[in-house]
């Protein structure tokens, strides 16, 4: 379980966290919503904990996670198999060929597979995160705006995937402003507001 | 692990489109036009080469970790990478490893290149000047590596990167300087412990700041 406790994140005078506490159980799919600059991603980028945060405490016991934030995440001169790749040294993974190529067939990237991940377009690059998400093996998926860029048939793969991550017993924590979409697959929606947690559904 | 994250440096470098050719090309095209500048004599080659090639490989190594850092920033894998659950000090060893084995790699081109128009680089000198490249490379690229996590938050970085860089290395690129001289004109190496030592000790200050505080610094 991830336990969050008075968390607190400044940016020169600006508030964008204020203490802010909460726990995720395992396996529950979670939306962060909220306004522009509401504080969504910056709690995304403080429980991975790879910005500093100025108070508050974020409990978890050698969870592994996966950070998928609002931009690309590729190697821009690579394909797409050897970013994959790339990605999974980091995570001390190697790619597994059946899954790899399942998946691509899924999410429809097989015929661009050959080309550098810098000609593809914006709604492939997105797929292009879904596939990094069910390649790499993981406990915590955080993800900053899976929706956007996404044609219809993008986000009903989407809602596929992501039903088969809760169904793995995995947590995904995902930023959205279009909620409505994935309400009815989600555990919980948190809605922040001035970096503040006002609303848990 | 860590051979996977070297592996994954020396892939990420030779794949990208605009670096390891350009840098390469940089570094030949300001050495041979400080040679062309120079009327032909022993002494000048000597000052080009202790002196503007130091500077170049300076330059160069700047460009390495600038380009680095921003490939993994621009499209965010930043975030990603260092999320991982890998040690952040082996990611601190890897990129130190194999920088300085790319840069060797340039440096060794450049003194290929210009042993074809001069001889006064011997070949039985190469061993001695790769090992004095390869401390030097260390001490040059960790310290780098060190300053760039620092200055990447700020908006003039491109700025601010070589201007906290260069003062720190400047002995580093005199001592090296010094001991390149000494062993192109086959001066007696004993006189030059001290900048042995001095390079040592810049590269092993840069390994242990690195392995400890990387991690600190790469957080935002």
């Amino acid at each position: 379980m991830l336990e969050i406790k008075n968390l607190s994140k400044s940016f020169s005078s600006t508030k964008v966290l204020d203490d802010i506490s909460c726990s995720i159980e395992l396996g529950k799919l979670v939306a962060l919503t909220g306004k522009n600059g509401s504080g969504k991603t910056t709690f995304l980028k403080c429980i991975s904990n790879i910005m500093n945060t100025d108070n508050g405490k974020i409990s978890y016991r050698d969870s592994q996670f996966l950070f998928l934030n609002d931009k690309s995440n590729i190697f821009s001169d690579l394909t797409i198999k050897n970013n994959l790749k790339c990605i999974l040294r980091f995570y001390n993974q190697k790619i597994n060929k059946d899954l790899y190529l399942k998946y691509i067939s899924l999410l429809g990237l097989e015929k661009f597979e050959n080309l550098p991940l810098k000609n593809l377009s914006k709604g492939n690059l997105q797929r292009n995160k879904l596939l990094i998400a069910l390649n790499v093996s993981w406990e915590y998926l955080l993800i900053d705006e899976p929706l956007v860029n996404l044609d219809h048939s993008g986000k009903s793969i989407l809602k596929e995937i992501f039903l088969k991550f809760k169904s793995q017993n995995k947590t995904v924590i995902f930023s959205t402003h279009n909620f409505s979409y994935l309400s009815d697959i989600c555990d919980e929606c948190f809605e922040f507001e001035k970096g503040k947690l006002v609303h848990v559904n | 692990m860590l051979i996977n994250l070297i592996k994954n440096e020396f892939l990420l470098e030779f794949k990208s489109s605009n670096n390891l050719f350009y840098m390469t090309f940089f570094a030949l095209s300001c050495l041979m036009l400080s040679v062309f500048s120079f009327p032909p004599s022993e002494l000048n080659e000597v000052t080009i080469l202790s002196g503007f090639f130091w500077i170049i490989v300076a330059l160069v190594s700047i460009k390495l970790i600038e380009n680095s850092f921003s490939r993994e920033k621009e499209e965010g894998l930043y975030d990603l990478i260092y999320t991982s659950p890998f040690d952040t000090s082996k990611a601190f060893i890897a990129k130190l490893i194999s920088f300085s084995l790319i840069l060797l790699g340039v440096q060794l081109f450049i003194f290929m290149i210009y042993s074809m128009i001069s001889s006064l680089i011997a070949f039985s000198l190469i061993l001695n000047i790769i090992m004095l490249c390869l401390v030097t490379n260390v001490g040059l690229i960790g310290l780098a590596l060190l300053i760039y996590p620092i200055t990447a938050l700020n908006n003039s970085r491109s700025f601010l990167f070589p201007l906290i860089l260069f003062p720190l290395i400047v002995p580093l690129l005199i001592h090296s300087s010094n001991i390149f001289i000494s062993l192109c004109l086959n001066l007696n190496l004993s006189l030059y412990t001290e900048s042995a030592m001095l390079l040592l000790t810049f590269a092993l200050i840069a390994i242990v700041l690195g392995i400890n505080f990387f991690e600190r610094l790469i957080k935002y």
